[in-house]
């Protein structure tokens, strides 16, 4: 059974994981949203509408990776931070184990002062603990509705297609590639959340 | 911590190391990870400041149940400190390493891992149907101590052996020899105490076929630049660098 500790490090390093995958795709995404200016550009008149929303889809894609950073970034910290917690723990336990083998001998004063502020800096690392759960679970949902957003840009790009003439089939393409990567992004974002549930006594 | 995957063919190595974040007074050292067949071997994974970055940096690649086997070259903080974490995170796990360290690194902490001793002529590994040969490679710079190869790839992970001391930033691979080597002398000259155990080493490290040889420091050797550093090394005094005063 792991510690909660040793189960923080755990989720933060998996939802670290997750998040790198889905980042490594959302920079494709954005890629593909230069390419749609591009393209919106070079066929002018009859792609206004596309142009609108290939600006649209470029600031989405670049809002999903300033969240993918930040929560990456996030995540190492917490992973360090619980190894930290961690490691001090074990040794509030050899601390204890020290102080029992002393018997009726006291304890040194400064071994009491750890061992009294143990549950002071226990309950001060579940609240960092809960806080970061939440404050990570909220910047998945974020990013969660930041990439459904782009997911109805493709949709709306397939609509617009048609009035592009001989550029529709490379639009009909390009929005068929974006709606595979976004499935790709959510199933990384759900699966994190998914490590993030386990833990729902932290959270 | 960066990664990147240095072979992938029919199985995988996986690079870790050259941490940004990593506490500046702490020397930077490269981990390798081998996958074959959904399991996966740690090779030499680190001290326990690098625990954290390390489990961030692995689960990008496989699953942590996955990860069956350790291997320490031998007994260094750098090399396995961080064992009391891993033991918590993998307890099926089994740990490869010297058998003369045995008592020794088990101190690092080691409730659930299994500890197997490899003998002192070395043995294969197997790694999901791949096999692995433990090479001895005795007092270089440790009394009990052993190189990887895996003779599929042609990649050999001789531990301290080709490693140099470099800042962070430095490039992955060695680019011009010639120049590599003042990075590199002090520390052979130093930490390796025994010419004959060098020479033992090297031939039975010139009867295999290699393309990359992985040191656990620095940066890594491939091509003609393998052959290189083997001709530097055997020509090399080592046990040599110290200078008392009276």
């Amino acid at each position: 059974m792991l510690n909660e500790n040793t189960l923080q490090t755990v989720i933060a390093a998996k939802v670290s994981a997750e998040l790198y995958h889905a980042q490594e795709i959302t920079r494709s995404l954005s890629i593909s949203s230069k390419n749609l200016r591009v393209l919106a550009k070079r066929i002018g008149e009859s792609a206004a509408g596309l142009a609108v929303l290939a600006t649209f889809y470029d600031e989405c894609s670049r809002e999903s990776i300033s969240l993918a950073d930040h929560v990456s970034a996030m995540t190492i910290q917490t992973a360090n931070r619980a190894v930290k917690e961690w490691r001090y723990s074990i040794y509030e336990e050899k601390l204890e184990q020290a102080c029992k083998k002393m018997g009726d001998r006291p304890a040194p004063e400064n071994i009491m002062v750890v061992l009294n502020a143990k549950p002071e800096r226990e309950m001060q690392s579940k609240e960092h603990m809960s806080h970061f759960n939440r404050e990570l679970h909220d910047l998945l949902i974020s990013m969660q509705k930041n990439i459904r957003s782009i997911a109805v840009i493709a949709v709306n790009s397939k609509i617009e297609a048609p009035r592009t003439g001989v550029h529709s089939p490379v639009l009909l393409d390009m929005a068929q590639n974006v709606e595979e990567m976004i499935k790709q992004i959510l199933k990384h974002i759900d699966t994190a959340l998914k490590f993030l549930s386990k833990n729902k006594q932290i959270l | 911590m960066k990664s990147a995957s240095i072979y992938n063919e029919k199985h995988q190595w996986v690079y870790f190391g050259r941490d940004p974040e990593k506490p500046e007074k702490i020397i930077d050292s490269n981990q390798f990870m081998i996958i074959n067949n959904d399991q996966a071997i740690l090779l030499d994974p680190g001290g326990v400041e690098l625990f954290a970055p390390m489990l961030s940096s692995v689960v990008k690649y496989i699953p942590l149940e996955q990860i069956t086997q350790i291997f320490a070259s031998h007994q260094d903080p750098d090399i396995i400190s961080s064992l009391g974490l891993w033991d918590q995170v993998i307890p099926k796990a089994k740990l490869h390493g010297p058998w003369l360290w045995e008592s020794f690194i088990t101190h690092f902490g080691m409730n659930n891992i299994e500890y197997i001793p490899i003998p002192d002529e070395g043995k294969t590994l197997d790694v999901g149907g791949l096999s692995l040969q433990l090479i001895p490679a005795h007092y270089l710079h440790s009394s009990g101590n052993f190189s990887v190869y895996d003779p599929v790839s042609k990649i050999l992970f001789s531990g301290d052996i080709g490693a140099a001391l470099e800042p962070i930033d430095s490039p992955m691979y060695v680019d011009n020899f010639e120049d590599h080597i003042p990075k590199m002398k002090l520390f052979h000259q130093r930490w390796m105490p025994s010419n004959a155990a060098k020479q033992d080493w090297i031939k039975r490290v010139r009867k295999l076929d290699i393309e990359m040889m992985l040191p656990q420091h620095g940066r890594m050797f491939k091509g003609e630049n393998v052959g290189k550093f083997l001709d530097w090394f055997e020509h090399l005094q080592v046990g040599s660098a110290i200078s008392l005063k009276e």
